[in-house]
Protein backbone atom coordinates (compact mmCIF):
# COMPACT_ATOMS: atom_id res chain seq x y z
CA UNK A 1 0.00 0.00 0.00
CA UNK A 2 2.81 2.49 0.93
CA UNK A 3 4.48 1.33 -1.83
CA UNK A 4 1.17 1.91 -4.48
CA UNK A 5 1.29 5.55 -2.29
CA UNK A 6 5.02 5.90 -3.38
CA UNK A 7 4.82 5.49 -7.01
CA UNK A 8 1.29 7.60 -6.68
CA UNK A 9 3.35 10.30 -5.44
CA UNK A 10 5.88 9.84 -7.67
CA UNK A 11 3.64 9.31 -10.63
CA UNK A 12 1.97 12.94 -9.41
CA UNK A 13 5.64 14.65 -9.72
CA UNK A 14 6.62 13.74 -12.42
CA UNK A 15 3.11 14.37 -14.32
CA UNK A 16 3.55 17.63 -12.64
CA UNK A 17 7.13 18.22 -13.77
CA UNK A 18 6.28 17.72 -17.03
CA UNK A 19 3.29 20.20 -17.09
CA UNK A 20 5.64 22.70 -15.52
CA UNK A 21 8.53 22.08 -18.59
CA UNK A 22 6.04 22.23 -21.53
CA UNK A 23 4.88 25.93 -19.74
CA UNK A 24 8.44 26.61 -19.58
CA UNK A 25 8.93 25.53 -23.49
CA UNK A 26 5.73 27.54 -24.59
CA UNK A 27 6.85 30.71 -22.07
CA UNK A 28 10.45 29.83 -23.91
CA UNK A 29 9.29 30.23 -27.76
CA UNK A 30 7.12 33.32 -26.77
CA UNK A 31 9.71 34.48 -25.21
CA UNK A 32 11.86 34.34 -28.85
CA UNK A 33 9.51 35.19 -30.90
CA UNK A 34 8.98 38.61 -29.05
CA UNK A 35 13.06 39.22 -29.06
CA UNK A 36 12.84 38.25 -32.36
CA UNK A 37 9.94 40.74 -33.61
CA UNK A 38 12.08 43.34 -30.87
CA UNK A 39 14.97 42.69 -33.25
CA UNK A 40 12.43 42.76 -36.61
CA UNK A 41 11.06 46.28 -35.76
CA UNK A 42 14.46 47.56 -34.28
CA UNK A 43 15.94 47.07 -38.16
CA UNK A 44 16.07 50.46 -39.89
CA UNK A 45 15.66 49.07 -42.79
CA UNK A 46 12.07 47.28 -44.42
CA UNK A 47 12.07 44.15 -43.88
CA UNK A 48 9.29 41.60 -44.38
CA UNK A 49 8.62 37.91 -45.18
CA UNK A 50 6.25 36.45 -48.41
CA UNK A 51 4.82 33.04 -47.89
CA UNK A 52 4.69 30.98 -51.17
CA UNK A 53 1.25 32.56 -52.44
CA UNK A 54 2.97 36.20 -52.52
CA UNK A 55 1.10 36.75 -49.02
CA UNK A 56 3.03 38.69 -46.25
CA UNK A 57 3.17 37.35 -42.97
CA UNK A 58 5.83 39.35 -41.18
CA UNK A 59 7.44 42.71 -41.40
CA UNK A 60 8.47 45.30 -39.25
CA UNK A 61 8.12 48.99 -38.47
CA UNK A 62 9.77 50.17 -40.62
CA UNK A 63 8.40 48.78 -43.59
CA UNK A 64 5.07 49.69 -42.15
CA UNK A 65 6.55 53.23 -41.54
CA UNK A 66 7.61 53.03 -45.64
CA UNK A 67 4.00 51.35 -47.06
CA UNK A 68 1.80 54.00 -44.54
CA UNK A 69 -0.18 50.87 -43.58
CA UNK A 70 -1.18 48.70 -40.35
CA UNK A 71 0.38 45.25 -39.56
CA UNK A 72 -4.10 44.48 -39.78
CA UNK A 73 -3.72 45.53 -43.17
CA UNK A 74 -0.90 44.32 -44.74
CA UNK A 75 -0.23 40.70 -43.33
CA UNK A 76 -1.76 38.20 -45.25
CA UNK A 77 -2.52 40.07 -48.09
CA UNK A 78 -0.82 40.55 -51.60
CA UNK A 79 0.64 43.59 -53.31
CA UNK A 80 -2.09 43.11 -55.96
CA UNK A 81 -4.19 43.44 -53.08
CA UNK A 82 -2.80 46.09 -51.97
CA UNK A 83 -4.04 49.33 -54.87
CA UNK A 84 -1.68 51.76 -53.37
CA UNK A 85 0.97 49.63 -53.34
CA UNK A 86 2.88 48.95 -56.25
CA UNK A 87 5.62 46.94 -55.69
CA UNK A 88 5.42 44.10 -58.43
CA UNK A 89 8.48 42.00 -58.61
CA UNK A 90 6.88 38.76 -59.38
CA UNK A 91 9.66 38.14 -62.11
CA UNK A 92 12.23 38.76 -59.67
CA UNK A 93 9.91 36.53 -56.75
CA UNK A 94 9.67 33.25 -59.28
CA UNK A 95 13.32 33.36 -59.56
CA UNK A 96 13.99 32.40 -55.99
CA UNK A 97 12.27 29.33 -56.63
CA UNK A 98 14.96 27.92 -58.39
CA UNK A 99 18.08 30.29 -56.64
CA UNK A 100 18.70 31.10 -53.05
CA UNK A 101 18.95 34.86 -53.24
CA UNK A 102 18.09 37.43 -55.38
CA UNK A 103 19.37 41.24 -55.29
CA UNK A 104 17.97 44.37 -57.55
CA UNK A 105 17.10 47.74 -57.87
CA UNK A 106 14.12 48.82 -58.52
CA UNK A 107 12.22 52.10 -58.38
CA UNK A 108 9.54 52.14 -55.59
CA UNK A 109 6.68 54.26 -55.80
CA UNK A 110 3.73 54.43 -53.13
CA UNK A 111 0.52 56.86 -54.26
CA UNK A 112 1.11 60.73 -54.01
CA UNK A 113 4.60 60.27 -52.55
CA UNK A 114 7.83 60.67 -53.87
CA UNK A 115 8.94 57.62 -55.74
CA UNK A 116 12.87 56.24 -54.39
CA UNK A 117 15.42 53.49 -55.74
CA UNK A 118 15.31 50.74 -53.37
CA UNK A 119 17.79 47.73 -53.36
CA UNK A 120 16.11 44.59 -52.80
CA UNK A 121 17.74 41.61 -51.23
CA UNK A 122 15.12 38.83 -51.23
CA UNK A 123 16.46 34.79 -49.52
CA UNK A 124 14.28 32.10 -50.13
CA UNK A 125 13.08 29.58 -47.38
CA UNK A 126 13.42 26.59 -47.81
CA UNK A 127 11.91 23.73 -45.43
CA UNK A 128 13.26 20.50 -46.30
CA UNK A 129 14.13 21.58 -49.83
CA UNK A 130 10.64 22.50 -50.18
CA UNK A 131 10.17 26.84 -50.87
CA UNK A 132 8.09 28.52 -48.55
CA UNK A 133 8.42 31.80 -49.53
CA UNK A 134 11.20 34.26 -49.23
CA UNK A 135 13.01 37.07 -46.50
CA UNK A 136 13.39 40.44 -47.97
CA UNK A 137 15.54 43.89 -46.80
CA UNK A 138 15.12 47.02 -48.83
CA UNK A 139 18.11 49.23 -48.56
CA UNK A 140 17.08 53.13 -49.64
CA UNK A 141 19.55 53.97 -52.32
CA UNK A 142 17.85 56.76 -53.87
CA UNK A 143 20.61 59.35 -52.63
CA UNK A 144 23.66 56.94 -53.71
CA UNK A 145 21.93 56.75 -57.37
CA UNK A 146 21.51 60.41 -57.46
CA UNK A 147 25.24 61.01 -56.70
CA UNK A 148 26.18 58.35 -59.19
CA UNK A 149 23.69 60.10 -61.78
CA UNK A 150 25.50 62.98 -60.98
CA UNK A 151 28.98 61.82 -60.94
CA UNK A 152 27.65 60.09 -64.47
CA UNK A 153 26.20 63.68 -65.84
CA UNK A 154 28.88 65.19 -64.46
CA UNK A 155 31.69 62.76 -66.82
CA UNK A 156 29.23 63.18 -69.70
CA UNK A 157 29.29 66.63 -69.38
CA UNK A 158 33.30 66.93 -69.09
CA UNK A 159 33.79 64.72 -72.11
CA UNK A 160 31.16 66.62 -73.68
CA UNK A 161 33.01 69.65 -73.02
CA UNK A 162 36.34 68.34 -74.43
CA UNK A 163 34.92 67.34 -77.50
CA UNK A 164 33.99 70.65 -77.54
CA UNK A 165 37.38 72.04 -76.98
CA UNK A 166 38.31 69.58 -79.16
CA UNK A 167 36.21 70.62 -82.14
CA UNK A 168 36.73 74.80 -81.42
CA UNK A 169 40.41 73.88 -81.96
CA UNK A 170 39.56 71.79 -85.46
CA UNK A 171 37.67 74.73 -86.73
CA UNK A 172 39.98 77.41 -85.28
CA UNK A 173 42.82 75.43 -87.11
CA UNK A 174 40.60 75.24 -90.05
CA UNK A 175 39.93 78.73 -89.96
CA UNK A 176 43.29 80.02 -89.69
CA UNK A 177 43.93 77.89 -92.87
CA UNK A 178 41.43 79.88 -94.42
CA UNK A 179 41.76 82.92 -93.07
CA UNK A 180 45.56 82.61 -94.37
CA UNK A 181 44.52 81.66 -97.40
CA UNK A 182 42.06 84.53 -97.79
CA UNK A 183 44.81 86.59 -96.65
CA UNK A 184 47.61 85.72 -99.34
CA UNK A 185 44.70 86.13 -102.04
CA UNK A 186 43.62 89.38 -100.62
CA UNK A 187 47.81 90.78 -100.20
CA UNK A 188 47.92 89.31 -104.18
CA UNK A 189 44.99 90.58 -105.53
CA UNK A 190 45.72 94.44 -103.28
CA UNK A 191 49.20 94.35 -105.05
CA UNK A 192 48.00 93.58 -108.45
CA UNK A 193 45.14 96.15 -108.42
CA UNK A 194 47.55 98.71 -107.08
CA UNK A 195 49.90 99.08 -109.51
CA UNK A 196 47.63 99.33 -112.40
CA UNK A 197 45.39 101.77 -110.17
CA UNK A 198 48.39 103.90 -109.70
CA UNK A 199 49.27 104.60 -113.39
CA UNK A 200 45.37 105.29 -113.97
CA UNK A 201 44.81 107.92 -111.01
CA UNK A 202 47.69 109.39 -112.02
CA UNK A 203 47.29 109.78 -115.41
CA UNK A 204 43.70 110.91 -114.43
CA UNK A 205 44.68 113.61 -112.70
CA UNK A 206 47.69 114.93 -115.12
CA UNK A 207 44.49 114.80 -118.03
CA UNK A 208 42.84 116.95 -115.57
CA UNK A 209 45.97 119.43 -115.08
CA UNK A 210 45.73 119.96 -118.61
CA UNK A 211 42.04 120.22 -119.32
CA UNK A 212 42.59 123.15 -116.68
CA UNK A 213 45.50 124.59 -118.68
CA UNK A 214 43.61 124.54 -122.06
CA UNK A 215 42.49 128.09 -122.74
CA UNK A 216 38.80 128.68 -121.96
CA UNK A 217 38.23 129.13 -125.58
CA UNK A 218 37.68 125.20 -126.13
CA UNK A 219 34.13 125.60 -126.02
CA UNK A 220 34.08 122.14 -125.09
CA UNK A 221 36.23 122.23 -122.04
CA UNK A 222 33.60 122.70 -118.81
CA UNK A 223 32.08 119.87 -120.33
CA UNK A 224 34.94 117.58 -120.17
CA UNK A 225 35.95 118.62 -116.62
CA UNK A 226 32.56 117.58 -116.09
CA UNK A 227 32.97 114.33 -117.41
CA UNK A 228 35.60 113.74 -115.30
CA UNK A 229 34.90 114.73 -112.04
CA UNK A 230 32.78 110.78 -112.43
CA UNK A 231 36.00 109.14 -113.37
CA UNK A 232 37.83 110.78 -110.94
CA UNK A 233 35.04 109.65 -108.05
CA UNK A 234 34.99 106.08 -109.29
CA UNK A 235 38.91 105.76 -109.24
CA UNK A 236 38.75 106.87 -105.39
CA UNK A 237 35.96 104.26 -104.89
CA UNK A 238 38.26 101.64 -105.88
CA UNK A 239 41.38 103.03 -104.20
CA UNK A 240 39.03 102.83 -100.98
CA UNK A 241 37.82 99.74 -101.93
CA UNK A 242 41.46 98.11 -102.54
CA UNK A 243 42.92 100.26 -99.14
CA UNK A 244 40.06 98.52 -96.99
CA UNK A 245 41.80 95.01 -97.87
CA UNK A 246 44.41 95.81 -96.36
CA UNK A 247 43.99 94.61 -92.98
CA UNK A 248 42.47 91.24 -94.22
CA UNK A 249 46.01 90.85 -96.44
CA UNK A 250 48.02 91.13 -92.96
CA UNK A 251 47.87 87.00 -93.84
CA UNK A 252 50.96 86.11 -91.61
CA UNK A 253 50.15 86.05 -87.69
CA UNK A 254 53.64 87.54 -86.40
CA UNK A 255 54.60 85.99 -82.89
CA UNK A 256 54.11 88.30 -79.89
CA UNK A 257 57.49 89.50 -79.05
CA UNK A 258 58.63 91.36 -75.54
CA UNK A 259 59.15 95.40 -77.17
CA UNK A 260 59.53 98.21 -75.81
CA UNK A 261 56.81 100.15 -77.20
CA UNK A 262 58.74 103.84 -76.58
CA UNK A 263 61.26 102.70 -79.51
CA UNK A 264 58.11 101.84 -81.86
CA UNK A 265 56.96 105.30 -81.10
CA UNK A 266 60.18 106.64 -81.93
CA UNK A 267 60.36 104.70 -85.35
CA UNK A 268 56.85 105.84 -86.56
CA UNK A 269 57.60 109.11 -85.77
CA UNK A 270 61.03 108.85 -87.57
CA UNK A 271 58.75 107.71 -90.03
CA UNK A 272 56.42 109.88 -90.11
CA UNK A 273 59.20 112.78 -89.89
CA UNK A 274 59.03 114.16 -93.62
CA UNK A 275 55.76 114.82 -93.25
CA UNK A 276 55.35 116.19 -90.08
CA UNK A 277 58.37 118.15 -90.06
CA UNK A 278 56.11 120.81 -92.45
CA UNK A 279 53.29 120.57 -90.09
CA UNK A 280 54.25 120.41 -86.12
CA UNK A 281 56.65 119.82 -83.95
CA UNK A 282 55.88 117.01 -82.34
CA UNK A 283 56.45 116.13 -78.39
CA UNK A 284 56.67 112.84 -76.69
CA UNK A 285 56.94 112.74 -73.04
CA UNK A 286 57.30 116.46 -73.03
CA UNK A 287 60.71 116.29 -75.19
CA UNK A 288 60.77 117.75 -78.65
CA UNK A 289 61.04 114.57 -81.08
CA UNK A 290 64.11 114.95 -83.73
CA UNK A 291 65.75 112.08 -85.90
CA UNK A 292 68.20 112.19 -83.01
CA UNK A 293 65.75 110.78 -80.46
CA UNK A 294 67.17 108.26 -78.48
CA UNK A 295 64.90 105.08 -79.17
CA UNK A 296 65.87 103.12 -75.56
CA UNK A 297 65.49 106.42 -73.82
CA UNK A 298 62.45 104.86 -71.78
CA UNK A 299 61.24 101.86 -71.31
CA UNK A 300 57.87 100.41 -71.23
CA UNK A 301 57.95 97.09 -72.27
CA UNK A 302 54.93 94.99 -73.69
CA UNK A 303 54.08 91.79 -75.81
CA UNK A 304 53.51 92.62 -79.39
CA UNK A 305 53.44 92.37 -83.06
CA UNK A 306 56.41 95.18 -83.26
CA UNK A 307 56.08 96.41 -87.21
CA UNK A 308 52.28 96.13 -87.31
CA UNK A 309 51.90 98.51 -83.61
CA UNK A 310 54.13 101.00 -85.51
CA UNK A 311 52.01 100.70 -88.23
CA UNK A 312 49.72 101.71 -86.00
CA UNK A 313 50.86 104.87 -84.58
CA UNK A 314 51.91 105.78 -88.14
CA UNK A 315 48.33 105.67 -88.94
CA UNK A 316 47.36 107.80 -85.86
CA UNK A 317 50.53 110.38 -86.07
CA UNK A 318 49.18 110.78 -89.97
CA UNK A 319 45.62 111.53 -88.67
CA UNK A 320 47.12 113.72 -86.48
CA UNK A 321 48.51 115.36 -88.80
CA UNK A 322 46.01 115.64 -91.34
CA UNK A 323 43.86 117.59 -88.72
CA UNK A 324 46.83 119.97 -87.89
CA UNK A 325 47.45 120.60 -91.24
CA UNK A 326 43.98 122.38 -91.36
CA UNK A 327 45.00 124.87 -88.76
CA UNK A 328 46.67 128.09 -90.87
CA UNK A 329 49.99 128.71 -88.91
CA UNK A 330 53.05 125.82 -87.89
CA UNK A 331 53.44 127.64 -84.80
CA UNK A 332 49.87 127.13 -83.64
CA UNK A 333 49.85 123.24 -83.78
CA UNK A 334 51.28 120.85 -81.28
CA UNK A 335 51.03 116.98 -81.58
CA UNK A 336 51.72 115.29 -77.83
CA UNK A 337 52.19 112.28 -77.37
CA UNK A 338 52.64 111.16 -73.69
CA UNK A 339 53.85 107.13 -72.54
CA UNK A 340 53.31 106.05 -69.20
CA UNK A 341 52.91 102.86 -67.09
CA UNK A 342 50.95 102.01 -63.83
CA UNK A 343 51.34 98.16 -62.40
CA UNK A 344 50.10 96.36 -64.91
CA UNK A 345 49.34 98.85 -67.94
CA UNK A 346 50.88 101.14 -70.40
CA UNK A 347 49.38 103.90 -71.80
CA UNK A 348 49.90 105.82 -74.54
CA UNK A 349 48.07 109.39 -75.21
CA UNK A 350 48.21 110.90 -78.81
CA UNK A 351 47.11 114.19 -78.13
CA UNK A 352 46.57 117.25 -80.92
CA UNK A 353 45.12 120.80 -80.62
CA UNK A 354 43.61 120.64 -83.74
CA UNK A 355 40.01 121.37 -82.45
CA UNK A 356 38.94 118.17 -81.86
CA UNK A 357 36.66 115.35 -83.65
CA UNK A 358 33.61 116.33 -84.46
CA UNK A 359 30.60 115.00 -83.09
CA UNK A 360 29.14 113.70 -86.28
CA UNK A 361 31.62 111.00 -86.51
CA UNK A 362 33.01 110.44 -82.75
CA UNK A 363 30.95 107.64 -82.62
CA UNK A 364 31.63 105.84 -85.74
CA UNK A 365 35.82 106.70 -85.55
CA UNK A 366 36.72 103.55 -85.73
CA UNK A 367 34.12 101.77 -88.24
CA UNK A 368 35.97 101.49 -92.14
CA UNK A 369 34.72 104.38 -94.38
CA UNK A 370 34.57 106.91 -91.95
CA UNK A 371 36.32 110.25 -92.46
CA UNK A 372 36.45 113.96 -91.26
CA UNK A 373 39.31 114.78 -94.05
CA UNK A 374 36.63 117.05 -97.22
CA UNK A 375 39.42 116.08 -100.25
CA UNK A 376 37.91 112.29 -99.63
CA UNK A 377 39.97 110.27 -96.87
CA UNK A 378 40.10 107.03 -97.50
CA UNK A 379 38.51 106.76 -94.37
CA UNK A 380 40.28 103.31 -93.64
CA UNK A 381 43.15 104.29 -91.12
CA UNK A 382 41.59 104.28 -87.77
CA UNK A 383 39.76 101.11 -88.55
CA UNK A 384 42.99 99.65 -89.64
CA UNK A 385 44.63 101.10 -86.23
CA UNK A 386 42.03 99.67 -84.38
CA UNK A 387 42.11 96.11 -86.12
CA UNK A 388 45.82 96.31 -85.38
CA UNK A 389 45.68 96.85 -81.76
CA UNK A 390 42.84 94.68 -81.14
CA UNK A 391 44.65 91.84 -82.01
CA UNK A 392 47.62 93.17 -79.78
CA UNK A 393 44.79 92.85 -77.26
CA UNK A 394 45.10 96.52 -76.86
CA UNK A 395 42.40 99.22 -76.08
CA UNK A 396 41.91 102.63 -78.28
CA UNK A 397 39.97 105.10 -77.39
CA UNK A 398 39.07 108.96 -79.09
CA UNK A 399 38.11 111.83 -77.25
CA UNK A 400 38.14 114.98 -77.35
CA UNK A 401 40.12 117.28 -74.56
CA UNK A 402 40.90 121.41 -74.35
CA UNK A 403 40.25 121.66 -78.03
CA UNK A 404 42.19 118.77 -79.39
CA UNK A 405 41.11 115.28 -80.61
CA UNK A 406 42.74 112.61 -77.88
CA UNK A 407 43.91 108.75 -78.55
CA UNK A 408 44.42 106.79 -75.55
CA UNK A 409 45.34 103.27 -75.62
CA UNK A 410 45.90 100.59 -72.94
CA UNK A 411 48.46 97.41 -73.52
CA UNK A 412 49.15 95.27 -70.93
CA UNK A 413 52.51 95.68 -70.06
CA UNK A 414 55.02 92.43 -69.39
CA UNK B 1 68.22 121.15 -111.16
CA UNK B 2 67.84 118.25 -109.15
CA UNK B 3 68.56 114.73 -110.38
CA UNK B 4 65.64 112.04 -110.44
CA UNK B 5 66.27 108.48 -110.88
CA UNK B 6 62.70 106.68 -110.70
CA UNK B 7 63.41 102.29 -111.00
CA UNK B 8 60.00 100.26 -111.25
CA UNK B 9 59.65 97.53 -113.38
CA UNK B 10 56.08 98.80 -114.34
CA UNK B 11 56.83 101.06 -117.91
CA UNK B 12 53.62 102.67 -117.68
CA UNK B 13 54.61 104.19 -113.91
CA UNK B 14 58.14 105.18 -114.43
CA UNK B 15 56.90 107.17 -117.74
CA UNK B 16 53.88 108.81 -115.78
CA UNK B 17 55.95 109.45 -113.10
CA UNK B 18 58.89 111.42 -115.68
CA UNK B 19 55.66 113.14 -117.11
CA UNK B 20 54.78 114.29 -114.03
CA UNK B 21 58.61 115.62 -113.07
CA UNK B 22 59.24 116.67 -116.37
CA UNK B 23 56.45 119.01 -116.26
CA UNK B 24 57.29 120.72 -112.90
CA UNK B 25 60.24 121.38 -114.67
CA UNK B 26 62.95 121.27 -112.28
CA UNK B 27 64.28 117.99 -112.36
CA UNK B 28 65.74 115.96 -114.60
CA UNK B 29 64.50 112.39 -114.61
CA UNK B 30 66.14 109.24 -115.70
CA UNK B 31 63.80 105.41 -115.59
CA UNK B 32 64.89 102.47 -115.29
CA UNK B 33 62.52 99.60 -115.77
CA UNK B 34 65.19 97.10 -114.72
CA UNK B 35 66.99 97.53 -111.01
CA UNK B 36 70.02 95.48 -112.58
CA UNK B 37 71.01 98.01 -115.34
CA UNK B 38 69.83 100.88 -112.57
CA UNK B 39 72.86 99.57 -110.38
CA UNK B 40 75.19 99.44 -113.09
CA UNK B 41 73.98 103.00 -114.79
CA UNK B 42 72.79 104.99 -111.66
CA UNK B 43 75.25 108.51 -111.95
CA UNK B 44 76.83 108.54 -108.37
CA UNK B 45 75.53 112.52 -108.00
CA UNK B 46 71.91 111.58 -108.33
CA UNK B 47 70.02 113.66 -105.51
CA UNK B 48 66.97 111.17 -105.44
CA UNK B 49 65.95 107.53 -106.28
CA UNK B 50 61.80 106.69 -106.40
CA UNK B 51 62.37 102.94 -105.56
CA UNK B 52 59.25 100.45 -106.14
CA UNK B 53 59.98 97.28 -103.39
CA UNK B 54 58.48 94.58 -105.48
CA UNK B 55 60.58 94.26 -108.74
CA UNK B 56 60.64 90.68 -110.62
CA UNK B 57 64.21 90.94 -111.20
CA UNK B 58 65.64 91.99 -108.38
CA UNK B 59 63.76 92.80 -104.88
CA UNK B 60 63.84 96.70 -103.76
CA UNK B 61 65.02 96.06 -100.88
CA UNK B 62 67.86 94.53 -101.84
CA UNK B 63 68.75 97.53 -104.47
CA UNK B 64 68.64 99.93 -101.85
CA UNK B 65 71.10 97.72 -99.83
CA UNK B 66 73.81 98.00 -102.58
CA UNK B 67 72.60 101.64 -103.39
CA UNK B 68 73.45 102.22 -99.90
CA UNK B 69 77.12 101.56 -100.46
CA UNK B 70 77.72 102.35 -104.02
CA UNK B 71 75.61 106.12 -103.82
CA UNK B 72 76.02 106.92 -99.68
CA UNK B 73 74.80 110.32 -100.90
CA UNK B 74 71.29 109.48 -102.27
CA UNK B 75 68.14 109.93 -101.16
CA UNK B 76 66.04 106.60 -101.30
CA UNK B 77 62.45 106.93 -101.21
CA UNK B 78 60.65 103.48 -101.51
CA UNK B 79 57.65 103.11 -103.52
CA UNK B 80 55.33 100.31 -102.90
CA UNK B 81 51.86 99.01 -103.99
CA UNK B 82 52.07 96.37 -100.49
CA UNK B 83 48.88 96.91 -98.72
CA UNK B 84 50.85 96.80 -95.95
CA UNK B 85 54.08 98.33 -93.88
CA UNK B 86 56.02 95.81 -92.83
CA UNK B 87 58.34 96.13 -96.40
CA UNK B 88 58.94 99.72 -95.68
CA UNK B 89 59.43 99.90 -92.32
CA UNK B 90 62.18 97.18 -93.48
CA UNK B 91 63.49 99.66 -95.49
CA UNK B 92 63.57 102.00 -93.34
CA UNK B 93 66.06 99.92 -90.97
CA UNK B 94 68.57 99.83 -94.11
CA UNK B 95 68.84 103.68 -94.53
CA UNK B 96 65.52 104.37 -96.98
CA UNK B 97 64.63 108.06 -96.39
CA UNK B 98 60.96 107.92 -97.02
CA UNK B 99 57.78 105.93 -98.66
CA UNK B 100 55.08 106.45 -101.03
CA UNK B 101 52.01 103.95 -101.30
CA UNK B 102 50.71 102.62 -104.29
CA UNK B 103 48.87 104.10 -105.37
CA UNK B 104 49.66 107.81 -104.91
CA UNK B 105 46.96 109.92 -103.02
CA UNK B 106 47.72 112.67 -105.33
CA UNK B 107 50.80 113.02 -108.05
CA UNK B 108 52.21 115.87 -106.39
CA UNK B 109 52.96 113.72 -102.87
CA UNK B 110 56.22 112.81 -105.40
CA UNK B 111 57.44 116.14 -105.58
CA UNK B 112 56.09 117.05 -101.74
CA UNK B 113 58.35 114.08 -100.60
CA UNK B 114 61.28 115.26 -102.76
CA UNK B 115 61.31 118.94 -100.95
CA UNK B 116 61.07 117.73 -97.93
CA UNK B 117 64.58 115.00 -97.65
CA UNK B 118 66.73 116.84 -95.50
CA UNK B 119 69.93 116.12 -97.87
Amino acid sequence: MIIILFLLILLILYLLYKLNSKDRIIQGLQNNISTFNQFCDSLSVPFFVKDIDGKYIKCNKTFLGLVKKSKKDILHTTNEEQETLYMLHNDMDMELLTKDSVTYKEIFAIKSQKSKVYEFYKSAIRVDGKYMGYVCIMIDVTEHEKNENKLQWTVHQESEKSKEIVKQHEEEKLANVKFTAIGQLAAGITHEINTPLTYIKGNIEMIKMDLEDLPQSVTTKEQILEDFKDVQSGVERISTIVESMREMSQHKKVELKRTNIYSTLITSLIMAYNRSKQICKIYINDEEFTLDSEKSRYEFFADVEEQRVEQAWIIIINNALDELKKKPNYDDRKLNIDVSQNKSDIKIRFKDNAGGISKDIIEDLFEPFVSAKPEGGMGVGLSIAKKILDAQSATIEAYNENNGAVFEITIKSS
Amino acid sequence: MKKIAVIDDEVQITSMIEKFLKRDGDYSVTVYNNPVSALSGLDKDTDVVLLDIMMPQMNGLDVLHKLRSTHPNTNVIMMTAYSTLDKVLEAHRQGAEDYIMKPFSSMSIITDKIKSLKK
